[in-house]
């Protein structure tokens, strides 16, 4: 039976990594024997956000505790942390696949549920920063705002053939809200980059070249793919545009997430097999770099002063805007969203994490490290918090709800 | 069904509800405290890939500074002074310029409505730029010269200041920050070598700057990472950098309105050349031109005496003395190591207050002690340092005789003069010096 809600983020979809996962939303009484007993124990399974397990990692390899990522190392590991990033961007771009009406509702509520979020972190932690005075190189709106977009994104966890209607349509909306937030992003990223007096226009107009970069390297890698004679050409044309995605990208201080999700939109909208081909590839390679980019950032982190004040912020007000962001979709298009998505995307996932990552790259002293310390704590808590909030099993109807007596 | 709706529904407002009535308590909570000040970032990185391929040193250079000016710039104000505060040293025969044009001097804003800014001597301040509002100033160190304004309130921007513990290290680049009609502005300097130089004004170790005109006086300097590294001020031998936690330290004494009495032992030096050191018999020290017969040391000391110690330290100079006195509160036993005839001798003094009538604390004070010379006008007996006689170039000898409409004034009419001319205003003195004449501006 088709599995129409498929979580095909960090995880891309059911893969035997994923499968035979505990589920977490478990009391915490039932879920540790459990964890103990299965690869979750190792992180090797996503009962436990990989976010839980790879980021402390990466702080423990990382300069200041081991040394095995040492400075050095993490400069090196630049360009396949774009890599990376391309390719989350990629399965970002390939979940905005609106087959029906539907769909374009669930994207929708995402939008509004993510931008609110952006909202309320940006202009409380803009206000908390006017007040407390904290020096910063970058602008106060522009931290905020980064800071915002690294709080809209949100993992509603994984989908399981037992898993409710309304869990189901939490996991697609998760995957959905990720959108705007990496529209923006690409923005945040350019005024970030930028070496000059950071300008709206010319970041707007970065944003248009960065989605134009990532649509004519789709187009390139679709037409050399397409054509393969074999499935090892087909993997390697597929792993070389990625890595023009990324490096390209890099190259022109632009978003890779946002250049990968246009080239992922764009297979995913053209005829043929070129989303499945590219899915199947990917799947390949992207626990190995979805790892590493946790690796990295928990290894590039560190513990100042102005992290943890922003720690505090970042976690409330991310709280307070997906209650809201939930609580708002859920009234403006309550035929197809539950009446407490609020609660199933307060955990974070690690979309957050990659940009927050990306704006270190180009931003690491002058706040950009402070600014991924902060939302990589906020991540952890974030996923401690969703332990706490998201409804379990014995809280959900078993029959049939509001969303599913209206199917699309 | 509906019943199991409702009440999740019901849960759900009640979380979102809850949630928002912390966050807004937790926000205004939050806003009411102020970050503090702490080490500041390591120098900034680049590009990914730009990082594996060299760059200019230069290139490099700029960029520091642009990244700088974004960090330190919301913390600088630029205050116009006038011409009066331009003239921070006297020089009676350089006959003064007609016409000053006036200083942008930077204050670094220490509290959303308090900045400091080390401005001459008698400064006024016209305007801030880029504001309306004209600053004004609350209180002013005598001896350092250091100001606390009044400007308008802003979100102070916490200042990293540099650790003096750790040494600054040379040879290395710093950046200045000085004043233009524009605003504020950074540029590089590099510090060959800093030698730590005990000054007496400042009570602290200041650093000597290898070579003068590296920035102008009252430049804020920081390190490239932002710290403030502190101030460049007048010290005996040239500019010097005031460590920034010393600047910080007068500073919050200025801001608690610590009492600036200056102390005073009524004498007059100057320094001694050598057919003085030949006449008194003195190696060093500084020679009393004047002892107010009425002031502190008007038994002890008389003129001709050098002086080479106070409280068993060194004179080498007429600012190192002035300062050493202006430093004590008064009421302070003081001995005085001396040099009268060819012998030494010890004398105790105590500190009077300074009334010196002009100075920083009374900028519009004439500043002069008169004596009448009949049917000429009035010979000047002595002129306080840092008046505005003294700005505008009157020695004791010289005699005025034009002032304003007046010929051959007495010293009644010269005070009533320049009682009644008015803020800012320009007096014409006509003065007869060793035969010559001359015309000097006495500003009020």
């Amino acid at each position: 039976m088709p599995r129409p809600f498929e979580k095909s983020r960090e995880i891309g979809g059911p893969d035997p990594i994923d499968v035979g996962v505990s589920d977490r939303r478990l009391p915490l009484r039932a879920l540790v024997p459990r964890l103990l007993r299965r690869r979750a124990a190792l992180g090797l399974a996503p009962a436990i956000a990989p976010a839980v397990i790879f980021v402390p990692l990466g702080v423990l390899m990382g300069p200041a505790f081991l040394g095995l990522l040492s400075p050095d190392v993490l400069v090196h590991l630049d360009a396949v942390v774009s890599v990376g990033l391309a390719a989350l961007g990629v399965f970002v771009g390939m979940a905005l696949k609106l087959q029906s009406a539907r769909d374009r509702a669930l994207l929708g509520a995402g939008c509004v549920e993510s931008s609110l979020t952006i909202a309320f972190v940006t202009g409380a932690v803009w206000y908390l920063l006017t007040k407390w005075g904290m020096p910063l190189t970058l602008p106060v709106p522009l931290v905020a705002l980064t800071l915002g977009i690294c709080a809209a994104a949100s993992s509603a966890g994984l989908v399981e053939a037992s898993s409710d209607v309304r869990h189901r349509t939490a996991t697609r909306i998760a995957d959905l809200d990720d959108a705007l937030p990496i529209l923006v992003g690409g923005a945040v990223v350019a005024l970030v980059a930028s070496t000059d007096a950071p300008r709206v226009s010319d970041a707007l107009v970065w944003t248009g070249r960065t989605c134009l970069v990532g649509l004519t390297i789709a187009v390139a890698g679709w037409l050399l793919f397409e054509r393969a004679h074999s499935d090892a050409e087909r993997g390697v044309f597929i792993i070389g545009t990625l890595v023009l995605l990324g490096g390209s990208a890099a190259y022109l201080s632009a978003s890779p997430l946002l250049s990968g999700m246009t080239a992922g939109l764009f297979w995913t909208w053209t005829p043929g097999r070129a989303e499945q081909m590219v899915r199947e590839s990917l799947r390949k390679f992207q626990h190995p770099l979805i790892v590493l980019l946790l690796l990295v950032a928990g290894a590039s982190c560190r513990p100042t002063v102005a992290a943890v004040w922003l720690f505090a912020p970042l976690v409330l007000f991310r709280l307070a805007g997906k209650l809201a962001g939930g609580w708002v979709a859920a009234r403006l298009l309550e035929e197809v969203t539950p009446g407490d998505l609020g609660t199933y995307l307060v955990a974070p996932g690690l979309l957050g994490i990659a940009f927050a990552l990306n704006v270190d790259q180009w931003a690491g002293a002058r706040g950009g490290t402070d600014i991924l310390t902060a939302t990589v704590a906020a991540t952890l808590a974030g996923e401690a918090l969703a332990m706490l909030l998201v409804p379990t099993k014995g809280d959900a109807p078993t029959e049939a709800t509001r969303t599913e007596a209206t199917p699309a | 069904m509906s019943r199991l709706s409702l009440g999740r529904v019901r849960r759900e407002t009640r979380l979102l509800a809850a949630t928002l009535v912390v966050s807004i308590a937790a926000l205004f909570l939050l806003a009411r405290f102020r970050y503090p000040a702490q080490e500041a970032a390591g120098t900034a990185t680049t590009q990914p890939l730009a990082r594996l391929a060299a760059t200019a040193p230069y290139e490099e250079l700029a960029a520091s500074i642009e990244r700088l000016e974004a960090r330190v710039l919301p913390s600088l104000l630029i205050v116009r002074v006038d011409a009066a505060g331009t003239r921070d040293t006297f020089e009676p025969l350089v006959q003064s310029t007609p016409v000053d044009s006036p200083r942008f001097v930077p204050a670094l804003r220490v509290r959303d409505d308090r900045a400091i800014a080390i401005l001459p001597p008698g400064a006024r301040i016209q305007r801030m730029i880029g504001s309306r509002e004209v600053p004004t100033i609350v209180t002013t160190d005598p001896v350092r010269g250091l100001a606390l304004l009044d400007v308008p309130t802003e979100p102070a921007v916490v200042t990293s200041v540099w650790d003096s513990s750790t040494p600054l290290s040379t040879p290395r680049y710093v950046a200045t920050a000085e004043g233009t009609r524009g605003g504020p502005t950074l540029r590089p300097l590099f510090l060959g070598r800093t030698d730590a130089i005990l000054d007496l004004r400042w009570d602290a170790a200041l650093l000597a700057l290898g070579g003068a005109g590296a920035a102008p006086v009252g430049s804020f300097v920081f390190a490239l990472d932002g710290r403030l590294a502190g101030v460049i001020a007048d010290a005996e031998g040239g500019p010097a950098i005031v460590p920034a936690e010393t600047l910080m330290r007068v500073s919050d004494r200025l801001a608690r309105g610590a009492p600036l009495t200056t102390g005073d032992l009524g004498l007059t030096t100057q320094a001694l050349t050598p057919a003085l050191a030949m006449a008194t018999g003195a190696q060093f020290g500084v020679i009393v031109a004047f002892a107010d017969p009425t002031g502190p040391t008007g038994k002890n000391v008389r003129v001709g005496d050098v002086v080479w110690g106070i409280n068993g330290e060194m004179v080498y100079s007429v600012e190192g003395f002035g300062d050493r006195v202006a430093r004590m509160p008064p009421g302070t036993l003081v001995k005085l190591s001396l040099m009268r005839d060819g012998q030494k001798l010890d004398v105790e003094a105590v500190v009077g207050e300074h009334d010196g009538g002009p100075s920083f604390d009374a900028p519009g004070g004439l500043g002069l002690v008169l004596r009448q010379a009949d049917g000429l006008g009035s010979e000047v007996m002595r002129v306080f340092p840092r008046s505005a006689a003294a700005y505008a170039g009157l020695a004791p000898g010289d005699l005025i005789i034009h002032l304003g409409d007046a010929s051959a004034p007495a010293p009644s009419t010269i005070q009533r003069l320049y009682r009644d001319a008015t803020s800012g205003s320009v007096l014409v003195v006509g003065v007869e010096r060793r035969g010559r004449h001359i015309v000097l501006a006495l500003t009020k």
